[in-house]
């Protein structure tokens, strides 16, 4: 989620660094390091310097410069185990989310008669000594960005708010960009910078090494948020309603209509529990018939859990339905009856399609016997429901009045009951999923109505984090100084950068340690918030619903596992893991007077005996040593690995492999994959196959043969498999004899020849170039067509060669103008309304109607809707 | 009938222009008129610094696109309508679907003329951290167990 490395300090002498590769030692380095620029010169310099960026907001205000020290130190990506991120789309590219630093810009000149004074560096950060006067420092600082999901959770920590997984079953798109950003688009643009496609991000500032202070280490681990940012985010939640505070209504006596009567009802005083969400549904059988009985959790006042169990049944002598409501600890049943004498009453299970079955082990009152499940009390009851019924089937299309009026509509039969019977409190107000911290401060931001007037509340409610700001000046192109506030928010750990979690990041644990897991588990508020079915429905119906039509982006499935033969027939051989002495020693028994003699015997050549000799990279599965035994004859070569198993598997280990452009520049035809595996040869991979994802090598190894299987494992969206499977050799024979020397000797002598047909797809895929893919595509010169890199690397030539897999990325360089958005905009395919856009549009189709123009103007209007807009 | 100049310093493909030096002339129309490209006379000293029009009784905006001076204190002018300006409101509520887009629902993965590359390239190599041995182990196979 975040894309800074937290433990660079900042340097100036980085930018110096950068300054100097770039134009030398000259005038412009010379300037910088003096302090000598005017702030116009020092932003053109910067501008141009390579490796340095400025990161501006939407507004196009430079917010921080930054030196992406990898252009000089290539620094491994700053993503790991793409393989198993649930959704790959989502892993952010390394070309923006390289290591970055803050770079103490000069921030501003002080001009005073008419000359430069000092130029002071641009991060301060502020803090309170013991006596509780303000201090300042320089800020070691790290600029990145996160996703403004990462934000959005962040804000809600720091706001005193837990966010746990639950909100985004309901709402997966709570901190989706476009939601957050068409919430204020002015006041996103002061806040967000563009993105990938995945979004905007939010600048931010993370604390690297200060042991200046001891209130500066304390902070050591946060990140700082922009002050404006973190308004935005609490309007952005107050708006959906997180900050309602509780409003219990109590259900005491209420109105129902069923079937057309009307009766009061009142509801004796039982436990008060709210009810939780998701009804678990449960089958049982009765007689042959399946029934089901819906269940609810429900949480007693003591904290105890439960279940409510719904049933209804009908009296076979009065034909009176009646509806019951027990709990596993406590039974109440409710019913309607028609008489006071409740003896003949026979629970049954009622099916949706009406038949009803008597149920065993049902308690009836006044018998006696045997107890149910749920165990059901002998207590007086309060009838439910005093009319009585009119038909077989009870239906009941009930409304319920709670004591502010507000009417439920519900066709839901186990909510009634469950209302009704348990005195039921109806909480409004929150989401789902975003429950308030234990012991954390919530602003009242009733009267805040924009980001400016919710800044002022929360300035008021946490004036420690004003406190504990840094403020970065940045100049701007004009010359100017723009002022950036920053302030200590607790990072969220959990989930995934589009849906994080708040896990172990509250309102009084801003120090977060990433290297520590004392992150808590996933904390659910003790408030319960009731869900029953449509009734809540209502309560969130700010929230923009989303519309899918595209299906789900993400790969699944996992090839088979890999099963490697066992067993040898060692009776028929011996396999030695000899030493090089011990391979001389053996030479020299074989070569013996002593042993030809006894070998002649049974052989005609003594080499008979021996099968063969070769060398592989790898090393064998060794289960203890003994003698070298050639033809049963004991050689004296003692001690020698004896070899168990005839495959082995080496682990090449894996990479991982994000896009760097974060858009079509990653994919073909504009960047090219290639794959060197030893005693193969290079292989070109389909970039949309490894792309976003983790790649591992394994080769498999015949030891008797030294033939090789590589493959290449590709695990994306947490699921993948062998993708890629080559075939070589990496044996390299030892001439035992005549013979055998001329069969090694050919064999290499083939496979030079042939050009590389062992060994895999040498000659890749031809990339696609032109309109074929990607329409209008140019400056896709180069990338267009695979170039052989590599022959046959079987056997003796691979031994030659590099022993450990690599890939080749042969990426372009881009060339994309910065102004493109607002010249040309971004691609897409989306359906929307013109009014619902901003910006620079280009409409593909549209249905020019419900307007009173001309037929002339109509047209005009169409054309000038695809030939671009600015909205 | 009643004429209002603008000074217009936004695009003409701008829905909903930034429209300042409001000013009312009454004009008369030459002659036939046509709403989508009228030409009115004015009586004004000077507007020859106006670029927009709004002509109440037509409902209408326009861009100017001529002025003559017929004589001292008469203008001719020559419209033509901007009807991104007159129906912007009818606009902004019709569905589209947008293929270039500025700020909404941005995709970095479509193809676009604006993934403008050069004609060189970079060379990047990942070495995965492990291998084969770079030295061989010997594998000795002999006749018999």
């Amino acid at each position: 989620m975040a894309v800074s490395d937290p433990t660079q300090s900042t340097y100036f002498y980085d930018l110096l660094d950068a300054v100097q590769r770039t134009y030398g030692l000259g005038d412009q380095w010379q300037k910088i390091a003096q302090h000598t620029a005017t702030p116009e010169e020092m932003y053109n310099i910067l501008k141009q310097t390579n490796g340095v960026s400025i990161v501006t907001n939407k507004n196009n205000e430079v917010v921080s410069w930054t030196v992406d020290t990898t252009v000089f130190n290539k620094s491994s990506s700053a993503i790991t185990d793409i393989g198993n991120t649930a959704n790959s789309n989502l892993v952010p590219a390394t070309s923006s989310s390289t290591s970055l630093t803050t770079v103490k810009v000069p921030a501003y000149s002080a001009i005073e008669e008419g000359e430069f004074t000092e130029i002071r560096s641009g991060a301060t950060k502020y803090y309170q000594d013991a006596s509780g006067v303000e201090q300042s420092t320089n800020a070691n600082v790290v600029a990145g960005q996160v996703m403004g999901a990462v934000a959005g959770a962040a804000s809600l920590a720091q706001l005193g708010f837990t966010v746990t997984e639950k909100l985004y079953e309901k709402y997966p798109d709570f901190f989706e960009t476009n939601n957050l950003q068409i919430f204020s688009p002015q006041a996103w643009n002061e806040i967000a910078s563009s993105g990938t496609k995945f979004g905007d991000v939010i600048n931010v500032l993370f604390f690297g090494d200060d042991e200046t202070t001891e209130a500066a280490n304390k902070n050591k681990n946060s990140i700082y948020l922009e002050d404006k940012a973190l308004a935005y985010m609490a309007l952005y939640a107050a708006s959906k309603g997180i900050y309602d505070p509780d409003k219990n209504y109590t259900l005491d006596s209420g109105t129902i209509e069923s079937s057309g009567v009307t009766a009061n009802v009142t509801v004796s005083p039982r436990i008060n529990y709210g009810v939780a969400k998701n009804a678990m549904s449960a089958t049982f059988s009765v007689g042959g018939s399946d029934y089901n009985a819906l269940t609810y959790k429900v949480t007693f006042a003591d904290g105890g859990f439960g279940d409510i169990y719904y049933w209804s049944w009908y009296d076979y002598s009065t034909t009176a339905v009646s509806q019951s409501v027990m709990t596993t600890r406590e039974a109440y049943i409710y019913r309607k009856y028609s008489r006071q004498d409740d003896s003949h009453y026979n629970l049954v299970a009622q099916s949706s399609a009406g038949s009803k079955k008597p149920l065993n082990n049902i308690y009836r009152p006044s018998l006696g016997g045997y107890s149910i499940l749920p165990y059901q009390p002998e207590t007086a009851f309060t009838p439910l429901i005093g009319a009585a019924r009119t038909d077989d089937e009870l239906q009941i299309k009930s409304t319920i009045t709670f004591s502010d009026g507000t009417v439920y509509k519900n066709n839901n039969e186990l909510a009634v009951a469950a209302l009704l019977a348990n005195n039921f409190t109806k909480t409004v107000g929150g989401v789902e999923g975003i429950d308030k911290q234990v012991d954390a401060t919530q602003a009242n931001v009733s009267s805040a109505t924009d980001v400016d007037s919710m800044l002022s509340v929360l300035k008021n409610t946490y004036p420690e984090l004003w406190q504990n700001r840094i403020e970065s000046k940045v100049v701007q192109p004009d010359g100017s100084n723009k002022t950036f506030t920053y302030l200590p928010v607790p990072m969220p750990t959990g989930g995934s950068g589009a849906q994080p979690t708040t896990e172990g990041a509250t309102q009084n644990n801003s120090t977060l340690d990433p290297e520590s897991d004392d992150a808590t588990d996933k904390q659910i508020a003790t408030s319960v918030q009731p869900f029953i079915g449509e009734a809540v429905a209502g309560i969130i119906s700010s929230i923009t619903p989303t519309i899918t039509t595209n299906p789900d982006p993400t790969g699944e499935g996992d090839t088979p596992a890999i099963i490697i033969p066992t067993g040898t027939a060692n009776a028929l051989w011996s396999i030695y893991n000899p030493t090089l002495a011990q391979v001389q020693s053996l030479g020299g028994f074989l070569w013996s007077s002593n042993f030809i003699d006894q070998l002649l015997k049974m052989f005609t050549s003594p080499m008979e005996a021996v099968i063969s000799l070769h060398k592989i990279f790898a090393t064998p599965s060794i289960n203890g040593a003994g003698e070298i035994k050639v033809g049963y004859l004991s050689t004296g070569v003692t001690d020698v690995n004896l070899v168990n198993k005839q495959y082995i598997t080496v682990e090449c280990g894996s990479v991982d492999l994000p896009e760097y452009f974060g858009n079509v520049l990653d994919y073909k035809p504009f960047t090219n994959i290639s794959l060197y595996l030893p005693f193969i040869g290079i292989v070109t991979l389909n970039t949309a196959d490894v792309l976003r994802s983790t790649i591992s090598v394994t080769y498999q190894i015949d030891v008797l043969t030294g033939a090789c299987l590589a493959q290449v494992n590709v695990k994306r969206d947490a699921s993948g498999g062998v993708l890629y499977q080559y075939t070589g050799s990496c044996a390299v024979e030892y001439p035992l004899s005549a013979g055998t020397y001329l069969g090694a000797v050919s064999n290499v002598l083939a496979g030079v020849v042939s050009g590389g047909v062992r060994g895999g797809s040498l000659f890749g895929e031809a990339g696609l170039i032109g309109g074929a893919l990607i329409g209008g595509v140019t400056g896709a010169m180069n990338g267009g067509v695979d170039y052989p890199r590599s022959g046959n690397f079987s056997g003796n030539a691979g031994a030659m060669a590099i022993k450990k897999p690599y890939l080749i990325i042969s990426r372009p360089q881009a060339e994309i103008a910065d102004t493109f958005p607002r010249i040309d905009g971004y691609p897409t395919n989306y359906s929307t309304t013109v009014g619902a856009c901003s910006g620079y549009i280009e409409v593909e189709g549209v249905h020019v109607e419900n307007i009173n123009a001309t037929e002339d103007e109509l047209i005009e209007i169409e054309t000038l809707l695809k030939s671009g807009v600015l909205v | 009938m009643d004429i209002k100049l603008y000074v217009n310093n936004s695009e003409t493909n701008q829905i909903g222009k930034s429209l300042t030096n409001e000013i009312v002339y009454t004009g008369s129309l030459r002659g036939e008129a046509s709403v989508i490209k009228p030409t009115m006379l004015v009586e004004a000293e000077n507007i020859s610094n106006y670029n927009y029009a709004y002509i109440p009784e037509f409902n209408r905006y326009y861009f100017i696109k001529e002025i003559v001076s017929v004589r001292t204190g008469l203008w001719r002018l020559s419209l033509r309508v901007d009807v991104l300006e007159s129906f912007k409101e009818s606009i902004k509520n019709l569905a589209v679907i947008i293929k270039n887009t500025e700020v909404i629902a941005t995709n970095n993965y479509m193809g676009s003329h604006v993934w403008q590359t050069n004609v060189k390239n970079t060379t990047t190599i990942v070495n995965f951290p492990d291998g084969l041995l770079d030295d061989g182990e010997f594998i000795l196979i002999t006749a018999g167990g």
